[in-house]
C-alpha cells in the first residue's frame, strides 16, 4: 500500500514542475490614484484583497460601496452618525460612540422613509464640543424626538456638507470575450476590482467552484430541485414557495455530492414527491406554491485553473482562465494542505483556514457525562474533502484535524435531555483530533494605502 | 527506543527530474501522536525545502497527512493522519526531491489500559472511597486530561500520579452493582466491566429482597444485629428466590419463572433464562443447584445454564404456602408448612427424601419464605414479617429486632 501511495504521491507532488504559468499576467485588482484596495497580507507574503472596502484618501475615511441619494454607485464614507440637535431638524452635530476610535473626519446622516433608514447626508467632522444628551431625527419628514443620546458618546462640530461630486464614483464594466465575462468595479482614478463572474450564455451570476471534475463555474442564484414528479423519485422538479418568481435554472444534487444544473421546464400541477429517509413520500406543499419542470441540462462553463508558484510562499495565489481571460481568484491555496483556504478569524488574528471546513459538535457517550469532539462529515463530496473542523466555543474558535469514523451510539444533550445524536443525511459522525495551535495556519493583517 | 533517531528504510525515488538535495527523515518531535490523529509533529531531516523541494505530502502508516509544512531544509511540521492501530508506524515524505520513508521513528500511542482495580467491594453509600486504578496511558504521550466514569456517572478527585496510576473517589451507587470502569483521556478510552462492586456492608452478613417494589432491601449484620435498609428499584420484579455462585454473584428467580443473575447496574434480571414453573426457594449446596418448583412442589435440581429442572423423586412436599431451604455445608434443611404447622426437616441431597419432621416452635403466624446459615445460625425471614433464627435440632425460633416486611428472597452476602 505504502508503495502504491508513495507512487501517486510522486506524480502529485511533482504537478508544478509541469506547470508553465503563462508570462501574461492575470488581471488583478488595483488601486485608484485617490480610492486605495485594502488587503489582507500573509506572514509569508501573500497578499490577498479585501473586497468588502476600500480607502478614500481624499476624505481620510474607509468607504464601500453604496447607492448614494443622486442614485449613483458611490464610495459611501463608513461613518458615525450625524444627528439633529434641535426639535426642528437644523442644526447638526456628530456623534462618535466610546468604543469607536478617536478622530473622526466624516459623519453620516440618515433619516428614516417607510421605516427604512436611509443614508442622505454626509459632513466633514469638525472640533469636538460639549456631549449633547438627547437628538431629533427626520421621520417620514417630520423632525421626532427627542432621543436619548448613547452613553459615553462623543460630540462633534460639523465642518460643511460633503456633496455627491465629492463622492468617488464607480462605474461597473465587463472583461472577457468568451461565455464568462468578469465583472469589474472601476473608478476614474484607476482602481478595479473584480467583483463576480457572469455566464453570458445563462444570463446568470456564477461563482467558480473547485469539483472533482475541475472548476465550474456555478450559477449563484437557483432553484433547488428537491421534489419528485413521480411516486418513485426518480424525476427532479422544482416547487417555489409564493410569490417567488419563476427561477431561471435548478440545481440538482447527484449521488456523487456534484450539483447539475437544468433549465426550468412548463409549470406542472400537483402532486410532488420527495424523499425521506429511505422513502418517496407525497409531498405537502405550501399553499400557492408553483412547481416546475426540469427542462434542458444545462452545461457549465469550465475555467482553467493554476495554482502559481511564488517561491518560499506557503500560500499560492489562484489563477483562473476562460477563452483567453486570466484573472486571479479570489482565494489562495495553502500548499501544506493543498487545499484551498479563506481569511477567518481565530482568537483574535486572521488566518488562512481551509476553505472546506465542518463545524465541530460536542456529542457524548450514553448518559451525556462523556463529552466528546466529533464532526458530521458529508459522505458525498464533489469538490475539496474537508479536512478539519472548527469549534466555536465560549473559549473562543478553534481548529480540529478531522479523524476516523466513529461507530456506536452517540448522544446529544440539549440542556434538558439526553437523546439519542441521529446525523443529518449523507453524513456521518466523525472523530476529532485535539484543538491545533492557531500558529498552524498562516495569519494575515489587514493593511491598505492611506 | 524513544527518541531514537533509527532510521530503517531510506528510498529515495526520483520526480521531476530534479537533482535536488538528498531527502532524508532523521525523528520526530515528538516521536509519538494520538491514534485519533490531528497532533502536530516536527520531522527533522534534510531536503525538506532547499533546492526546489516544493510543497511536501507525507503519508504515516499509509494515510497522507492533513498538513505538511517545511519551515527550513531541515524540518517539516506535520499534522498527523488517523492511525488504524497504535505502535510504530513507517513515515514517508515526498517532493520534488523524491521520496523517503523511515520506520522506527514515530509510533501511534496506545489507548490506556486498565489492569487492575482496588478495592474490589465499595460501600454503597460511601462519598469517600478511594479507588486505585493501575493500567497505563494515564499521564504520558499527550494523556492531556484524564476522565473516570463509574457506571456511567464522573467520579471526583481524579489523581493522577504518574502514566500507570490513579486514584478517584468513587461516587455513591447502587449496591450489589458491579459496574463498569471507564478511564478517557486524550488517548482513547479504556473499559472494564464489572471493575468493583457495590456492596450494602462492609462486613459478611445475609441479604434480603422485598416481595414488593417500592420497599428497600436490608442488609443484616450478624455481628452488631446491625439492619441497614439499601435501595431497591427494580420494577416489574418480584424476586421469589435468590442464590449466589461461587464468584459472588446473585443470581434471582422471579414469580414468572425467569431466572437471570441480579446486577443493580443492570435494570431487571440480566439475560434472564425461562425456568419450568417457578422457584419458591433455591439453595447452592456443593455445586448442585437445588429448588422447590411452587407449580409441582417438587424438589430438584436446576442448571442455571439453561434453566433444565431435575425433581428428586416424585413426591410433593406438603401443600401449601412457602418453603425455605439452608445448606450448612454438611445438612441440607427444609421448612415447611403442613395442615400440623410448620416444620424443620432434613432432605437427602441425592434421592429428596425427608428426615423427621421437626415443628418449630413459634406463634402460628409463623410461615418461612427463605432461610439461610450463617457462621451456624439458621436465619429466617417468616410471612408474617419477622426476622428469626432456628435452631433446626429442636424447632426453638428466636426473633431478631429487624423492620417489618416480607422478604421472600435471602442470601449470604459476602
Amino acid at each position: 500500500m505504502i508503495r502504491r501511495a508513495l507512487l501517486a504521491l510522486t506524480c502529485a507532488a511533482g504537478a508544478a514542475c509541469g506547470d508553465s504559468i503563462p508570462h501574461v499576467p492575470p488581471l488583478d485588482a488595483v488601486s485608484g490614484d485617490r480610492l486605495k484596495l485594502q488587503r489582507l497580507r500573509y506572514d509569508d507574503g501573500a497578499e490577498q484583497v479585501d473586497p468588502s472596502g476600500f480607502y478614500d484618501t481624499a476624505l481620510h475615511t474607509r468607504c464601500a460601496a453604496g447607492r448614494w441619494t443622486d442614485g449613483a454607485l458611490r464610495c459611501l464614507p463608513v461613518a458615525d452618525d450625524a444627528v439633529y440637535t434641535d426639535a426642528d431638524c437644523t442644526t447638526e452635530v456628530g456623534l462618535t460612540p466610546a468604543t469607536e476610535l478617536a478622530d473622526p473626519t466624516v459623519f453620516i446622516g440618515h433619516d428614516w422613509v417607510d421605516g427604512v433608514r436611509i443614508a442622505t447626508r454626509l459632513h466633514r467632522a469638525g472640533d469636538d464640543r460639549a456631549a449633547i444628551t438627547e437628538y431629533w431625527e427626520r421621520r417620514d419628514g417630520a423632525c421626532t424626538g427627542p432621543w436619548p443620546a448613547p452613553e459615553g458618546a462623543t460630540t462633534y462640530e460639523l465642518a460643511g456638507a460633503i456633496t455627491a461630486a465629492e463622492l468617488v464614483a464607480f462605474h461597473d464594466g465587463e472583461a472577457g470575450d468568451g461565455r464568462l465575462g468578469l465583472r469589474l468595479r472601476q473608478t476614474d482614478d484607476g482602481l478595479r476590482l473584480a467583483i463576480e463572474l457572469r455566464d453570458r450564455e445563462l444570463d446568470v451570476a456564477c461563482t467558480p467552484t473547485l469539483r472533482s471534475d475541475g472548476v465550474a463555474c456555478e450559477p449563484s442564484t437557483v432553484a433547488a430541485a428537491t421534489y419528485f414528479d413521480d411516486p418513485g423519485c426518480e424525476q427532479p422538479r422544482v416547487v417555489t414557495a409564493e410569490p417567488a418568481p419563476r427561477p431561471a435554472i435548478a440545481r440538482v444534487v447527484d449521488d456523487a455530492g456534484c450539483a447539475t444544473y437544468f433549465r426550468i421546464g412548463p409549470e406542472v400541477s400537483p402532486p410532488s414527491y420527495r424523499r425521506e429517509a429511505a422513502a418517496c413520500v407525497r409531498a405537502t406543499v405550501p399553499s400557492g406554491a408553483r412547481s416546475f419542470e426540469l427542462g434542458a441540462a444545462v452545461e457549465l462553463a469550465l475555467l482553467g485553473r493554476t495554482v502559481e508558484d511564488a517561491g518560499g510562499r506557503r500560500l499560492q495565489r489562484v489563477i483562473l482562465d476562460d477563452a483567453g481571460l486570466r484573472f486571479v481568484g479570489d482565494r489562495l491555496v495553502d500548499t501544506a494542505t493543498r487545499a484551498e483556504c479563506l481569511p477567518r478569524l481565530i482568537g483574535d488574528e486572521l488566518r488562512c483556514v481551509p476553505a472546506a471546513t465542518v463545524a465541530a459538535l460536542t456529542l457524548y457517550a450514553r448518559g451525556c457525562v462523556a463529552p466528546l469532539r466529533v464532526a458530521a462529515v458529508p459522505t458525498r463530496v464533489c469538490g475539496e474533502r474537508p479536512a478539519f473542523a472548527i469549534a466555536v466555543t465560549a473559549d473562543g474558535t478553534a481548529i480540529h484535524a478531522i479523524g476516523d469514523r466513529v461507530d456506536g451510539p452517540l448522544f446529544a444533550f440539549d440542556g434538558v435531555a439526553c437523546a439519542p445524536y441521529v446525523a443529518p443525511p449523507d453524513t456521518a459522525v466523525h472523530a476529532l483530533g485535539p484543538a491545533l495551535a492557531p500558529e498552524t495556519f498562516t495569519r494575515a493583517v489587514a493593511f491598505g494605502a492611506r | 527506543m524513544r527518541g531514537a533517531a533509527l532510521v530503517l528504510l531510506g528510498i529515495t525515488v526520483a520526480a521531476c527530474g530534479d537533482g535536488g538535495g538528498a531527502l532524508r527523515i532523521d525523528h520526530a518531535t515528538p516521536d509519538h501522536g494520538l491514534l485519533v490523529g490531528g497532533t502536530r509533529v516536527v520531522l527533522t531531516g534534510a531536503g525538506f525545502a532547499a533546492d526546489g523541494a516544493g510543497p511536501s505530502r507525507v503519508l504515516i502508516a499509509g494515510r497522507e497527512a492533513p498538513l505538511a509544512l517545511a519551515t527550513d531544509d531541515a524540518t517539516l511540521e506535520v499534522v498527523i493522519p488517523p492511525g488504524a492501530q497504535p505502535g510504530p508506524a513507517e513515515v514517508l515524505v515526498t517532493n520534488r526531491h523524491g521520496s523517503v520513508a523511515a520506520l522506527g521513528v514515530f509510533r501511534y500511542s496506545a489507548p490506556p489500559t486498565i489492569t487492575s482495580v482496588s478495592p474490589a467491594d465499595v460501600l454503597f453509600s460511601s462519598t469517600s472511597t478511594v479507588v486505585t486504578v493501575t493500567g497505563t496511558g494515564f499521564a504520558d504521550e499527550d494523556a492531556g486530561e484524564v476522565r473516570v466514569l463509574v457506571g456511567g456517572q464522573p467520579a471526583s478527585e481524579v489523581q493522577v500520579a504518574d502514566d500507570t496510576l490513579l486514584t478517584f473517589v468513587a461516587p455513591p451507587g447502587p449496591a450489589l452493582a458491579r459496574v463498569e470502569l471507564q478511564v478517557l483521556d486524550e488517548r482513547g478510552t479504556a473499559t472494564r466491566p464489572r471493575a468493583f462492586r457495590y456492596v450494602p456492608g462492609l462486613r459478611p452478613g445475609l441479604v434480603a429482597f422485598p416481595a414488593w417494589t417500592g420497599m428497600s432491601a436490608l442488609y443484616f449484620d450478624p455481628v452488631d444485629g446491625s439492619v441497614v435498609p439499601f435501595p431497591w428499584a427494580f420494577t416489574g420484579i418480584r424476586l421469589t428466590s435468590l442464590v449466589r455462585d461461587r464468584r459472588g454473584d446473585y443470581w434471582g428467580s422471579d414469580r414468572q419463572g425467569l431466572f437471570g443473575r441480579l446486577d443493580a447496574s443492570v435494570p431487571g434480571l440480566e439475560r434472564p433464562i425461562q425456568v419450568p414453573g417457578w422457584f419458591s426457594t433455591m439453595v447452592l449446596a456443593e455445586d448442585v443447584y437445588l429448588a422447590i418448583e411452587r407449580t409441582s412442589r417438587l424438589l430438584g435440581r436446576f442448571d442455571p445454564q439453561t434453566g433444565a429442572f431435575e425433581p428428586l423423586g416424585s413426591t410433593p412436599i406438603a401443600c401449601c404456602g412457602s418453603y425455605g431451604l439452608a445448606y450448612d455445608g454438611k445438612t441440607l434443611y427444609l421448612t415447611s408448612r403442613g395442615a400440623g404447622g410448620v416444620v424443620i426437616q432434613t432432605v437427602d441431597r441425592a434421592t429428596g427424601e425427608l428426615g423427621p419432621a421437626v415443628p418449630l416452635v413459634a406463634t402460628p403466624a409463623v410461615h418461612i419464605e427463605e432461610m439461610r446459615f450463617f457462621r451456624g445460625t439458621l436465619y429466617a425471614w417468616s410471612r408474617d414479617g419477622r426476622f428469626l433464627s432456628i435452631d433446626p435440632t429442636t424447632g426453638a425460633t428466636t426473633a431478631i429486632p429487624a423492620p417489618i416486611g416480607r422478604y421472600p428472597a435471602m442470601e449470604v452476602f459476602e
